[in-house]
């Protein structure tokens, strides 16, 4: 058991190791995306770069959880709400999937897999936010 | 779920972040555990009962209401 503050403030050294490392992540895959599409490739790799750093650096702040962190982080009530919130979100998903592909079955729908991907990811995204803040405000 | 939480907290003059911070938990968590809006898990249950120094039963009752302890009745 130890005294240390249970909070979740992030700090510099929380943010240094996600950008050391989201940082070239995002710009690579920016290199590998002007190398694999037409057009010019200093804006497709700009472009790639930009819309890829948020979730770059994203992905390594989970990676490395700062150390203000609650030690206990699963048996806090803020992963009980994600936990729900993504289970719900997940449904919501499955289900989502399900009525698009009867819809583009029975109509013959020819539909760009990019924009559907991209369409799900942003309600998936979407649901997971609406939901826990839902649960957060009931419960607070 | 009920608990005396608040009562043992001030008894000791712990703020709910310093109790937080015994059990490696989030300040919401006591909040909600308070209230009685969250039941924590059985391995949380038992820290908050070493950090008082008492058994599970004797912070938690299964009904809404409050419980007493052995020492207080």
């Amino acid at each position: 058991m130890t005294g240390k503050r249970a909070t979740h403030e992030i700090g510099w050294r929380g943010l240094l190791f996600p950008l050391l490392l989201g940082v070239p992540m995002a710009i690579g895959i920016g290199a590998l995306a002007a190398t694999f599409n037409e057009g010019p490739t200093l804006v497709t790799t700009v472009a790639f770069t930009l819309a890829t750093m948020p979730a770059s650096v994203g992905i390594w702040m989970i990676v490395f959880r700062p150390p203000s962190t609650p030690e206990y982080h699963e048996d806090t009530v803020e992963h009980r709400w994600m936990s729900r919130a993504t289970s719900g979100a997940f449904l919501d998903l499955v289900t989502g999937l399900g009525v698009l592909l009867t819809v583009i079955s029975v109509f013959d729908l020819e539909i760009g897999s990019q924009l559907v991907l991209v369409v799900l990811l942003l309600a998936a995204g979407a649901d997971v936010f609406t939901r826990y803040a839902v649960l957060r405000r009931r419960e607070v | 779920m009920g608990n005396d939480l608040p009562r043992r907290r001030a008894e000791r003059h712990w703020s709910q972040s310093d109790l937080a911070a015994r059990v490696g938990v989030t300040r919401q968590t006591i909040i909600s555990i308070e209230k009685g809006r969250f039941d924590p898990s059985l391995g949380l249950a038992f820290k908050l009962a070493g950090v008082f120094g008492c058994r599970i039963e004797d912070i938690f009752s299964p009904d809404e209401q409050p419980i007493r302890s052995l020492t207080s009745s």
